[in-house]
Order: structure tokens, then sequence, then C-alpha cells
């Protein structure tokens, strides 16, 4: 890998650094023109001040799936400087905020100002500070949300993904912490099943606030998740509110076993339940203990008919 | 008076074992299914706890009974007789419905050929080799839902699982019951279940009376 990207650097040198060029000047500028270089997947450098290697691959195909996938490169990137080889110093200032460009009231639906307030409070910032941002959940050039999608299994696997590809990935903590890696299965001992949980479940389901909404950033410290099986495995189960959120509300009423089939949900022990098999088995069961009462009583009469 | 020895050492400790099995099975998985914060009647994970290793118990306890009537002479008692099935069925009913009131003796007594009456032939047939299977192989599939199918019938695995456990439970719960009823339906109410611990089926004048008159 690194003689790779020495013989790039030196190729990348010996093409433009002796020879600063205007590369476009101020007309459009398609994304191919970016992409003819971060487009190549070995594009990186290792930071001078903390050593790691910082990729500048950008994926097109993933970019062109993203909710920017209608914006231009410069549309985000707008300092000039970009525009020619090498960027010129100036880009470095270039400092970008998901909340900055999304003021406007036509992303009112997201509540970034929400999430960001969220985010302030969660552990991450507060451990990390500058060092954990946005763009460490979110590339911005892949981002794409699954909000209008209520597909519960979808939207599960998508969002595990984010904190997983930290939180399952030793090389990727230990750039930001020198702690132990903890491994998340022991961590998660107590909860039988976790592998299956994390397939029906989201990890932000246990880790924010229950009064949290679907997609609370408020990201508590360990000891303040979720631990209670009863919050979930339960017919007023916070995955309700939460993780089913944008089922109708009639069918987040009504939560039996056709809704289930309907909602291809997972089946959840306590909170699936059939409504009318409870209804019938209760009754059932009543039945026939009025039955053996009044039997056992009947006996009971003739036994003492007969002694007299 | 006359003792008949019916229920070998191992039957009984086979049958109250079952017996314990069973309540801790019904209690918890009623709980389970009903839980909630609100009606906090045994903690989730305790219940998991004890319905998982009850359940577990209970499938070494069905393989324990399988091998057992196989190789004694107790499994002779399942075989059913067909002929005259349907009016020996409607005696042991008519008896449980109205004989009982009037103090008629029971029209079937246990001996060393037929311990079952005609109606708990029938329904242990039915709980021992219908019901019992269905309620392991769907428990099974629950204590390990990542072999459950993916799809049955076109619903996701483990709802149907999930439903015919529940469904089958019932059964069984409503089998408990009215077994343990049945129970005190002897000589005397807890004559059934002495026997049941010390081996002896006693025989009374009653049964006697009858057995001269056939
Ligand atoms: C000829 C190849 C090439 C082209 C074309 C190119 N870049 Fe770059 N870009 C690089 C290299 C090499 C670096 C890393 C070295 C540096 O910072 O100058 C880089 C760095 C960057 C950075 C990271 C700056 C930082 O330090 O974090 C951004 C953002 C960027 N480019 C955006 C763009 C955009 C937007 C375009 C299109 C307008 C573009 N680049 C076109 C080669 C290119
Ligand atoms: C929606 C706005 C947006 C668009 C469109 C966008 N970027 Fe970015 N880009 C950003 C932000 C924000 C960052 C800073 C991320 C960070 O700080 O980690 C960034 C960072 C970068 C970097 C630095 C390395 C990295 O990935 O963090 C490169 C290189 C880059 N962009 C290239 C491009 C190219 C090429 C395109 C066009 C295909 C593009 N960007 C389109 C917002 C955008
Ligand atoms: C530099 C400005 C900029 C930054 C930084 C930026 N965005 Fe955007 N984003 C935009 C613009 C402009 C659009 C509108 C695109 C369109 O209309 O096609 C947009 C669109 C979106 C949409 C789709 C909105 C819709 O109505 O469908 C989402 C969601 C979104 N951005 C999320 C994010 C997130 C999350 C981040 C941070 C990781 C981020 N954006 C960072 C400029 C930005
Ligand atoms: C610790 C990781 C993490 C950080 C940091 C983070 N997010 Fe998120 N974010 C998530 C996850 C997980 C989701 C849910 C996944 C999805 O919708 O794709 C999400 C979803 C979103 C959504 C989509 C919500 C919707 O309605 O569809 C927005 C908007 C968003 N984040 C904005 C932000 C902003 C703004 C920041 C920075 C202040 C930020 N996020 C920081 C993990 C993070
Ligand atoms: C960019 C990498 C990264 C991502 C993505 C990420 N985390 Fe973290 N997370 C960390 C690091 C690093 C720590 C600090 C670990 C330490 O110091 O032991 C941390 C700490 C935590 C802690 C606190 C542990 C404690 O000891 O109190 C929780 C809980 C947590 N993360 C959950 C999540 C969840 C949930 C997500 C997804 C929404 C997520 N993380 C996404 C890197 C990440
Ligand atoms: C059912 C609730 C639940 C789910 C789902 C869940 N967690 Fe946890 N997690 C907890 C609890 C509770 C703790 C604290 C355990 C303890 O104190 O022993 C914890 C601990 C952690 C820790 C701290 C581990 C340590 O020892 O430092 C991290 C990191 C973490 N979880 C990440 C995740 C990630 C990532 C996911 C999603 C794949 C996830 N969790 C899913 C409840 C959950
Ligand atoms: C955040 C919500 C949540 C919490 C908290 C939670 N569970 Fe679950 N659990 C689920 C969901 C959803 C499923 C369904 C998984 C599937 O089958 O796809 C599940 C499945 C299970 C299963 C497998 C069920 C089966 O049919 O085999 C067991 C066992 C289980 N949970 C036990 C527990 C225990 C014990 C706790 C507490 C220590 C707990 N869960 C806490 C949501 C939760």
């Amino acid at each position: 890998m690194r003689i790779k990207h020495k013989l790039l650097f030196l190729f990348m040198f010996l093409l433009f650094s002796e020879i600063p060029v205007i590369i476009a000047a101020d007309h459009e500028v398609s994304n191919g023109f970016c992409l003819r270089c971060h487009g190549m997947k070995t594009l990186s450098y290792r930071d001078s001040t903390t050593n790691a290697i910082v990729s500048l691959f950008v994926d097109s195909t993933k970019f062109n799936h993203s909710n920017h996938a209608d914006l231009n490169c410069t549309d985000c990137h707008t300092e000039e400087g970009f525009l020619q080889y090498p960027h010129s110093p100036s880009v470095k200032e270039e400092n970008l905020y998901c909340t900055q460009c999304h003021e406007a009231s036509e992303f009112k639906k997201f509540n970034f100002r929400q999430r960001e307030k969220e985010f302030k409070k969660s552990v991450h910032h507060l451990k990390f500070g500058d060092k954990f941002s946005c763009f460490s959940c979110h590339d911005p050039h892949e981002f794409k949300t699954t909000f209008s999608e209520a597909i519960p299994k979808k939207m599960v696997a998508e969002d595990n993904i984010i904190c997983l590809s930290c939180h399952d990935a030793p090389l990727q903590l230990s750039k930001l912490t020198n702690e132990p890696y903890h491994d998340l299965i022991t961590a998660h001992q107590w909860l039988p099943k976790a592998q299956l949980h994390w397939k029906s479940v989201r990890c932000i389901e246990c880790h924010t606030p229950a009064t949290g909404d679907v997609y609370s950033h408020e990201i508590l410290p360990a000891e303040k998740a979720l631990k209670n099986c009863e919050t979930c495995h339960t017919k007023n189960s916070i995955l309700f509110s939460k993780l089913y959120r944008f089922r109708s509300k009639e069918s987040r009423q009504k939560t039996g076993f056709f809704k289930t089939i309907v909602y291809n949900s997972p089946y959840v022990v306590g909170m699936t339940r059939d409504p009318f098999i409870d209804r019938l088995s209760i009754l059932i069961f009543l039945l026939m203990l009025a039955g053996i009462l009044a039997h056992g009583i009947g006996r009971w009469l003739a036994t003492r008919r007969k002694l007299r | 008076m006359k003792k008949l020895y019916l229920y070998p050492l191992w039957l009984r400790v086979w049958h109250w074992t079952n017996a314990t099995l069973y309540i801790l099975l019904i209690l918890t998985g009623i709980s389970m299914h009903y839980s909630g914060s609100d009606n906090p009647f045994i903690p989730f994970k305790t219940a998991r706890l004890i319905h998982n290793t009850a359940g577990i118990l209970l499938v070494f306890m069905y393989l324990d009974f399988l091998i057992n009537n196989l190789f004694t002479w107790n499994g002779k008692y399942y075989l059913p007789q067909f002929k005259g099935l349907p009016n020996r069925l409607y005696l042991q009913t008519r008896y449980y419905l109205f004989g009982i009131f009037k103090g008629e003796p029971h029209p079937f007594n246990p001996d060393e050929k037929s311990k079952f009456n005609p109606l708990q032939q029938v329904t242990y047939i039915f709980v021992m080799f219908v019901f019992m299977p269905v309620l392991i192989i769907s428990g099974l599939f629950l204590l390990f839902p990542e072999y459950a199918p993916d799809k049955f019938l076109g619903i996701g695995g483990l709802l149907p699982m999930a439903i015919l456990h529940t469904v089958v439970a019932y059964f069984l719960t409503l089998f408990t019951i009215a077994h343990i009823y049945l129970g005190t339906t002897g000589h005397t109410p807890a004559s059934n279940f002495k026997s049941m611990i010390g081996g002896y089926h006693i025989i009374t004048h009653e049964d006697h009376s009858k057995k001269e008159k056939d």
C-alpha cells in the first residue's frame, strides 16, 4: 500500500507541482472533473500531525445514490482553490457542517437543529469534542436518509452499520481512543441472542433516552443504556414510539397476528400478541374453571345427600 | 382390600417431575406472554431463564417417556382398542356428567390389562403423541430462532412457530387443569394422588361388586 501511495504522489508531484495550472476557470465544473482524481480508491495522504492515513476517495456510485446526488462537488466545496491543482492552501480553511447548509425551511422535517443539540449531549461529543463530528457517522458523499422507508428491517440494518463500522472495528476505534477494545458481544453478554437483536432493533433504541424520538442523536454513556427487557418485550413496547413509528396510527394500536404479517415485522415475545387469540383463550379458561367449580359443588352436594 | 402395583418408580418420578415442569412452564409462559412493567408477575429475564431450563428438561422427560414405554410393559396401555371405543367413551363421559352425582360406580376400573379409562387413554394419546411433539418442535425453534425457516407458509418463520407454541400450550394447560381436577374423582378425593405417590392402586369393595356383576 505505502509503496503504491508513494509512487502515486511521486507521479502527481512530477505531473503538477512544478507547473501550477488553473484547470478550470469560472465556468461550471463537472463532477467528473474532480472525480478524475478523487474517484481513485488509493488517493490518500498521511496526516502529518496524527500520522493517520486520510482517504480522499469519493465513491461516485454511492454519491449518485446519496441525498446529495443532484449537487455538484463545487456546490459544497465552494473554495476557488479546488479548481486548481495543487489545491491552493486556502482550501484548508474550508470547514463545512451539516447544519450550516441545512438551515433552510425545506429541510425542517429532518430536524437538523435538534439533531445537533442532541449530538452535543452525546458521549461521543463529550469525550472527543471536535474530533468527532456529524461526518464521523455520516459521509456527506454517501449519506442517504431512511426517513421515508417504513420497512423496519432495512432501517435497522442501515442504522446499525453506522455504529458497527467503528464499534465492531478495533482499527477504526484505535484512531480515536487508546482505551483497550471491548468487543461488543462481551459488552452485551447479558442480552440473550445479541446478534439476533441487532438484526431487529437499532443500537440507538437502547443507547438513546427512551423518551427520545425515532432518530435521537443523544448517545448516552453505556451505564445509562436500556437494559430492561420489558421495555420492548411488552404490549406497549417502546419500539412503537421509536423503530415502528412510521407505521400508520391504526396499525400501531392493533399489534396482532395479521398486522405482524402485513408489516413483516419480527415476532417479539410479549409484544406480538393477537388480541383475538388472547380473548378467546381467557374466555375458554374461565368457562373451564366455571365448569369445574359447578361439577365440584355438584359432587359435594351429592355426597352430602348420600350421607344423610 | 387389595393393592395393585400399577405405577412403577420410574413412572412416578417421571410423572411428578413432569408435573412440576408443567406448572413452571405454564406460569413463566403466561408471565412472558403478558409481560410488562405494569403487571410484573415474574421479571421477563427470570421467566425466560426458568422457561428455557424447564423446557429443555421437558424434552429430556419426553425422551425418557418414549424410551421407557418402548422397553417396559407400560407402553401397552397406550395402544388403543378401537373396537367399541365410541361406546366406551360415551359410558365414561356419561359417568362424569351424570353418574358421578348419583354415586354410581366407575364404569372402568384400572387393572393390569388396562390402566386408563377410555377417555383418559384417548386424551393421553393426543397429549403425548400429538401435542407434545408440536410443543417441543415449536419450542426448540423459539429457543434457536436462527434455525427457524425464514419463511413458513409465506410468513416470517418465527411467528407461526410462536402462535403454534402458544395455542398448543393453552390446550395443555387446559389438560393440566382438567387432569388435576379429575384426579380428585377417585375413591376419595385424595386416593388417586396417594396411588401416584405410593405406586399402588387400592381396589375397594365398590370395584369388586362391579366386577362380580359383570
Ligand atoms: C488532479 C487531481 C485532482 C483534482 C482534479 C482535484 N483534486 Fe482535490 N485533491 C487532490 C489531491 C492530491 C489532494 C490532497 C493534497 C492536497 O490537499 O492538496 C486533494 C485534496 C482535496 C480535498 C481535501 C482537502 C483537505 O485537506 O482536507 C478536497 C475537499 C478536494 N481535494 C476537493 C476537490 C474538488 C471539489 C475538486 C473538483 C473541483 C478536486 N478536489 C479536484 C487531487 C485533485
Ligand atoms: C453536500 C455537500 C458536498 C458535496 C456535494 C460534496 N462534498 Fe466533499 N465534502 C463535504 C464535506 C462536508 C466534507 C468534509 C467532511 C469531513 O470533514 O470529514 C467533504 C470532504 C471532502 C473531501 C475530503 C476527504 C473526505 O472524504 O472527507 C474530498 C476529497 C471531497 N469532499 C471531495 C468531493 C468530491 C470529489 C465531490 C463531488 C463528487 C464532493 N466532495 C461533493 C461536502 C460535500
Ligand atoms: C455544503 C452544504 C451542505 C452540507 C455540508 C450538507 N448538505 Fe445536505 N444538502 C445540501 C443541499 C444544497 C441539498 C439539496 C439537494 C437537492 O435539492 O437535491 C441537500 C440535501 C440533503 C438532504 C435531502 C433533503 C431532501 O429534501 O430530500 C439530506 C437528508 C441531507 N442533505 C443531509 C445532510 C447531512 C446529514 C449532512 C451532514 C453529514 C449534510 N446534508 C451536509 C447541502 C449540504
Ligand atoms: C454517532 C453517530 C452519529 C453522529 C455523530 C451523527 N449522526 Fe445523524 N444519524 C445517525 C444514525 C445512526 C442515523 C439513522 C440512520 C439513517 O437515517 O440513515 C442518523 C440519521 C440522521 C439524519 C436523518 C434523520 C431522518 O429524519 O431521516 C439526520 C438529518 C442526521 N442524522 C443529522 C445529523 C447531524 C446534523 C449530525 C451532527 C450534528 C449527526 N447526524 C451526527 C448517527 C449519527
Ligand atoms: C467514528 C467511530 C464511531 C462511531 C461511528 C460510533 N462510535 Fe460510539 N464510540 C466511539 C469511540 C472511540 C468511543 C469511546 C470508547 C472508549 O473510550 O472506550 C465510543 C463510545 C461509545 C459509547 C460509550 C461507551 C462507554 O464506555 O460509556 C456508546 C454507548 C457508543 N459509543 C455507542 C455508539 C452508537 C450507538 C453508535 C451508532 C449510532 C456509535 N457509538 C457510533 C466511536 C464511534
Ligand atoms: C437491548 C439494548 C441494547 C442494544 C440493542 C444495544 N446495546 Fe449496547 N449496551 C447496552 C447496555 C445496557 C450496555 C451497558 C452494559 C453494561 O453496563 O454491562 C451496552 C454497552 C455498550 C457499549 C459499551 C461497551 C463497553 O464495555 O465499553 C457499546 C460501545 C455499545 N453498547 C454499543 C452498541 C452498539 C454498536 C449496538 C448496535 C449494534 C448496541 N450497543 C446495541 C444495551 C444495548
Ligand atoms: C430494544 C428492544 C429490546 C430489548 C430491550 C430486549 N429485546 Fe429481546 N427482542 C427484541 C426484538 C425486536 C426481538 C425479535 C428478534 C427477531 O426475532 O427478529 C427480540 C427477541 C428476543 C429473543 C428471541 C425470541 C425468540 O423467539 O426466540 C429473546 C430470547 C429475547 N429477545 C430476550 C430478551 C431479554 C432476556 C432481554 C432483556 C435482557 C431483551 N430481550 C431485551 C427487542 C428487545
